[in-house]
């Protein structure tokens, strides 16, 4: 369902869609009305992908897919061009982004929504809990004996079908609502400015004011603390954090492809900028896994589990600093 | 010279030395209980400072705050970079008085 914001503020639009709360924010002054269509228009666009790439709904075109690992599968268009973006980029990060790590990602816990992954953990007894850790345990040890991860070397596409190795799961996760941040932004062109916001995972387009729009980072040890204010004119945040969708001590959602584990990094959060949402999920989560390294390769930031973060964002203040002094 | 011979010290009798050694012994046998008996008495645990007569000897319960504070390392932005052609149209400011426009947190609503 969508609702309307304060009138003094950015316009804003809000549903949800792949599990997440997914907002248009346009321009003050922008037409009520063509705020109005575009976000219908965008909410379309979230629905259909979500319905194409979601593993939770069987008749999804991916859950179609896996079923039919080891064999020729057609795909639509948007599959095939988000598959080739997943293997590009799995390229690109040395396999760090990995399109195959749903076998892992299931076996560390997360085999069904995260919303009833909560649930259970909620409603698991003292003595569920012991059963839960020493199966964890045996799986991992199974785990470590047989890494699932890098499936995706093996995989076989072209622009109207796909072949999966045989044992195989391709899940997108974050990429696939990076792309359609992306789609949706294409939507958007006609506003002044406007920001697709998919769970803070967002996107510029647009004139926006000179001085840019501020995005808070939020603090992944406090909820609603902000640990990082940034300041942008164009481009794609995204955000990749180990202390959201968690559901137990080294339990989450990152999966490390190297381990077929969750990741045991001393980065607790990394935030990318790229031009495109889809480039910066990628390496959003390239950059957990490589930790501070990866501020040689792409402008980031990165909360570490020491308390520090660290930034190759330049510093607004020095700008503006530099500004008062020279005016004095 | 005086050749008068010392009179030797009278020597206690067997009753006075038995007398004596069952004081010593009874003394060394109470004492102990004497000293824990006048020995300071801690403050019971439910009786405040005030009712135990004396300023109070427990801290007022004071809840842990956690303060969250990091620190902004800053490293020279990449010339070249694999996500765009410099470091990218985006700053980091200290602090803002109006609320961002949007936030970015990893895979959850913010």
């Amino acid at each position: 369902m969508l609702t309307t914001a304060d009138a003094a503020e950015p316009i804003r639009r809000r549903f949800d869609a792949m599990g997440t709360h997914i907002q248009l924010i346009a321009a003050p002054g922008s037409s009520e009305a063509l705020v109005q269509r575009v976000a219908v228009t965008v909410a379309h666009i979230f629905e259909t992908q979500e319905a194409r790439f979601s593993r939770f709904r069987p008749q999804s075109e991916l859950s179609l897919v896996n079923a039919k690992a080891g064999s020729w599968t057609p795909i639509s268009r948007p599959f095939a061009e988000l598959t080739g973006l997943a293997l590009e980029a799995a390229e690109l990060t040395d396999g760090l982004f990995d399109p195959t790590v749903l076998r892992a990602l299931k076996a560390a816990g997360y085999d069904r929504t995260y919303a009833e992954v909560l649930e259970r953990t909620r409603s698991e007894t003292p003595e569920d809990k012991e059963l839960a850790q020493i199966r964890g345990e045996a799986r991992a040890l199974l785990i470590k004996g047989a890494v699932t991860c890098g499936a995706w070397r093996a995989i076989e596409l072209d622009e109207t079908r796909i072949r999966l190795p045989e044992g195989a799961e391709l899940d997108f996760g974050g990429i696939a609502k990076g792309w359609t941040v992306d789609q949706a932004a294409k939507a958007v062109a006609h506003l002044p400015w406007a920001i697709v916001d998919a769970g803070g995972d967002l996107r510029i387009v647009g004139q926006t004011p000179a001085e840019g729009l501020d995005i808070a980072v939020e603090d992944p040890e406090a909820r609603g603390v902000e640990a990082l204010r940034l300041r942008l004119t164009s481009g794609a945040l995204a955000t990749t954090s180990v202390t959201v969708r968690s559901w137990g001590p080294g339990a989450h959602h990152v999966i490390d492809p190297r381990t077929s584990l969750p990741a045991m990094t001393a980065v607790m959060q990394a935030t990318v900028w790229a031009e495109t949402c889809t480039e910066a999920e990628i390496w959003s989560k390239a950059a957990l896994l490589t930790g501070r390294p990866i501020l040689e390769r792409l402008p980031a930031s990165l909360v570490l589990e020491s308390g520090e973060i660290v930034t190759n964002f330049d510093e607004s203040h020095r700008t503006e600093r530099s500004a008062e002094q020279v005016d004095a | 010279m005086n050749d008068t011979p010392r009179a030797k010290p009278k020597r206690a009798s067997r009753r006075a030395i038995r007398m004596w050694g069952w004081a010593a012994g009874a003394l060394s046998f109470l004492s102990p209980v004497v000293l824990f008996g006048l020995s300071p008495k801690p403050v019971q645990a439910s009786t405040s400072g005030a009712q135990a007569g004396g300023a109070p000897t427990q801290r007022a319960h004071r809840p842990v705050v956690l303060v969250v504070t990091k620190k902004i390392i800053y490293t020279q932005a990449p010339t070249t970079s694999v996500t765009t052609s410099g470091s990218g149209p985006i700053t980091y400011v200290q602090a803002a008085a109006a609320p961002a426009v949007a936030a970015t947190c990893g895979t959850h609503p913010c």
